[in-house]
């Protein structure tokens, strides 16, 4: 049991009060969609959920552990879509589909290192060196594919993206393991605690002797890694890629996270449990809009208002800390 | 080491940097296309720059007043266009009036958000420019609009000319003198520039920082809003996809001109130098017949580019 003072009490306290709310708003919410719409209470109408929540699923992973730490990354959508670009293309020249992946999801994390030298050597605000690296790849990919998408075929890919293992599909197996995993780091070894320190007070953990600098490369070179195994499994599911796949994804992401608890404006705060909340809590918004029929545009207006509204309490909960 | 202590140098030097850095753009252009070098390619250039240098106007008060960015000013741009076409068969001041007080009130709502909400004001701009821009399209039905009535009056506020300058033009440079003049001269940039420096003392020494930084917002949306009935004059049209990322560009020529993230320190004649820059490269690109997929990728090296020579300035 390690040892808690009294300001982090009250911290652990809100914490867990928030989120509590956050699985009733969610409860409730379900129970609303099902009693106004039929379409909504279908087993089909689940899968469909479970497959637009694992894509914003495994990349709120990454974004998580970023924010924890502190940091900012909007490239992710950029890198979703060189990963599923990488896939589509490595596929048709015939390379074996285990190898595609493996290089896929390779290429993917360079952008991360790309973004972690801008910023920890080039010391460079994380906010301005991610949106550049989101603009340029998103520009090479248009260059590489001159604006048109590719499509490809490959089972195994295909399995990754769709496939059924015991009828749960794979893509769902695949993000329980990868939240496992990361829960496990984040909560019960000394790299979460770690990342936790250099979030909340960066100077104290260089001073206690952290290296900053490796865990930021570390860590952005995973939150690319958690989009282009996003990209993998969306080629997968379409067998075929787009040039414009994950446009703007990276803020639903982060509105998802910071929902779930996980604050912008402070590091250190913030659980990985609060990002399921989050996640599927825009998710389950997401369909069921659609499936009453709000047209696209509202629904864009819905998805910024919930993103304001999740920062503003965000914003009301580190005031309440700076308090406590 | 040594090359990083004259990059320092070079950079330190205010202006020096940027004006070497336009005469070599300038240069290579010229040496690779005799297009580049005329009277009409340099009107040409300057209208190119007027729609984001209205902006710009207004974002690097934000920035100097330490306010960090305003990203939801592309889509107060396209919405405020709209609300300008939609009020048309009221008339042309009225529709006029209206679109700017569009543009006010959003930018009254960021300040609100950031000053008294305290919330961080990149995230509040960007979503408050994804529900504008939302709001754009259920305007607009998702599809263009053209502009039915005082059809004469918008295109001479499009493409008339006085003296051989273009209106557009004209408009800049007035709006640009004016803000320089009330920086310069007024309790408006002493302000600006003091809650930018240092919010705690200017809170200390009376100065209503909250109120301050909500102006700051009202004018970026009001250039804004602004640049978005000059961009529906030159087009005929209200899109409500315009200004989709007009906001990077924009960016990038402020802070390339030597505004600092941090707030309080560059000028506003370094933006005109930064959009300059950048405006020249842009129409150099395209008269070299540049790929627009690689615009885009260059304008993001450029982008991290100044924000390099940003850092490097700010840790003088």
């Amino acid at each position: 049991m390690k040892p808690t003072f009294g300001k982090q009490k009250i911290l652990i306290e809100k914490g867990r009060w928030s989120e509590i709310i956050l699985w009733l708003v969610l409860i409730a919410m379900i129970v609303i969609f099902c009693s106004i719409s039929k379409d909504f209470r279908t087993l089909r109408n689940l899968i469909s959920i479970s497959e637009s929540i694992v894509t914003f699923g495994i990349m709120a992973v990454g974004a998580t552990i970023i924010l924890i730490s502190g940091g900012l990354d909007l490239s992710i959508g950029s890198t979703l879509c060189l990963a599923a670009i990488a896939v589509a293309t490595l596929s048709n020249l015939a390379i074996p589909s285990g190898l595609v992946i493996i290089l896929a999801l390779v290429i993917g994390t360079l952008v991360g290192l790309i973004n972690g030298i801008l910023i920890v050597w080039g010391k460079i605000n994380s906010f301005i060196a991610t949106l550049a690296t989101m603009i340029i790849v998103r520009g090479l990919i248009y260059v590489f594919t001159n604006g048109l998408s590719r499509s490809f075929s490959s089972p195994l890919i295909a399995a990754i993206g769709k496939g059924r293992l015991f009828e749960i599909p794979i893509p769902i197996i695949i993000t329980i393991f990868l939240y496992l995993i990361i829960y496990f780091f984040l909560e019960k070894t000394g790299f979460g605690s770690d990342v936790r320190a250099i979030g909340g007070n960066s100077e104290a953990a260089r001073l206690v002797g952290i290296n900053i600098r490796n865990y930021s490369l570390v860590l952005y070179m995973f939150s690319a890694f958690t989009a282009s195994l996003a990209g993998v499994i969306l080629a997968g599911r379409m067998l075929s890629a787009q040039p414009q796949m994950g446009t703007g994804y990276e803020l639903q992401v982060i509105a998802a996270v910071v929902l779930g608890g996980v604050s912008l404006t402070m590091g250190g705060v913030g659980k990985l449990h609060g990002t399921i909340v989050g996640v599927l809590l825009l998710g389950i918004l997401s369909n069921g809009l659609s499936m009453l029929n709000v047209g696209s545009f509202w629904q864009q207006i819905a998805k910024g208002t919930l993103f304001l509204v999740a920062v503003f309490f965000d914003s009301l909960r580190s005031r309440s800390y700076k308090k406590a | 080491m040594i090359l990083k202590n004259v990059l320092k140098k070079i950079v330190n030097i205010s202006y020096f940097g940027n004006f070497l850095i336009a005469i070599i753009i300038i240069l290579i252009f010229a040496l690779s296309s005799s297009n580049f070098l005329s009277f009409q390619n340099a009107i040409a250039i300057a209208l190119g720059i007027t729609i984001s240098g209205v902006m710009a106007i207004g974002m690097t008060i934000v920035l100097l007043s330490g306010s960090v960015v305003d990203l939801s000013i592309g889509a107060i741009m396209a919405a405020s266009g709209i609300v300008t076409v939609n009020t048309l068969k009221y008339g042309l001041f009225f529709s006029i009036f209206s679109g700017l007080l569009f543009g006010v009130f959003i930018g009254f709502l960021n300040g609100l958000f950031v000053a008294k909400g305290k919330i961080n004001p990149l995230i509040t701009t960007l979503g408050t420019g994804m529900i504008v821009r939302g709001f754009a399209y259920v305007f607009s039905g998702g599809s263009s609009q053209s502009i039915s009535m005082n059809t004469e009056a918008f295109l001479t506020l499009g493409y008339g000319r006085i003296l051989g300058i273009p209106i557009p033009v004209l408009i800049f440079i007035l709006l640009f003198i004016v803000t320089y003049l009330l920086i310069k001269y007024t309790i408006f940039g002493r302000n600006i520039y003091a809650i930018g420096g240092n919010p705690k003392a200017s809170l200390l020494s009376g100065i209503k920082v909250d109120k301050w930084r909500m102006i700051v917002f009202i004018v970026s949306g009001f250039t804004a809003a602004l640049s978005g009935i000059m961009m529906i004059a030159q087009m005929r049209m209200a899109l409500p996809s315009f200004g989709q990322g007009i906001e990077f560009d924009v960016l990038t020529a402020v802070v390339l001109g030597g505004v600092t993230f941090a707030g309080g320190q560059g000028t506003i004649l370094g933006t005109l130098l930064g959009l300059i820059i950048v405006g020249t490269l842009a129409n150099g690109l395209v008269i070299l017949n540049v790929n627009s997929f690689w615009q885009q990728v260059i304008k993001g090296i450029i982008l991290l580019i100044a924000v390099f020579i940003d850092q490097l300035r700010t840790k003088r």
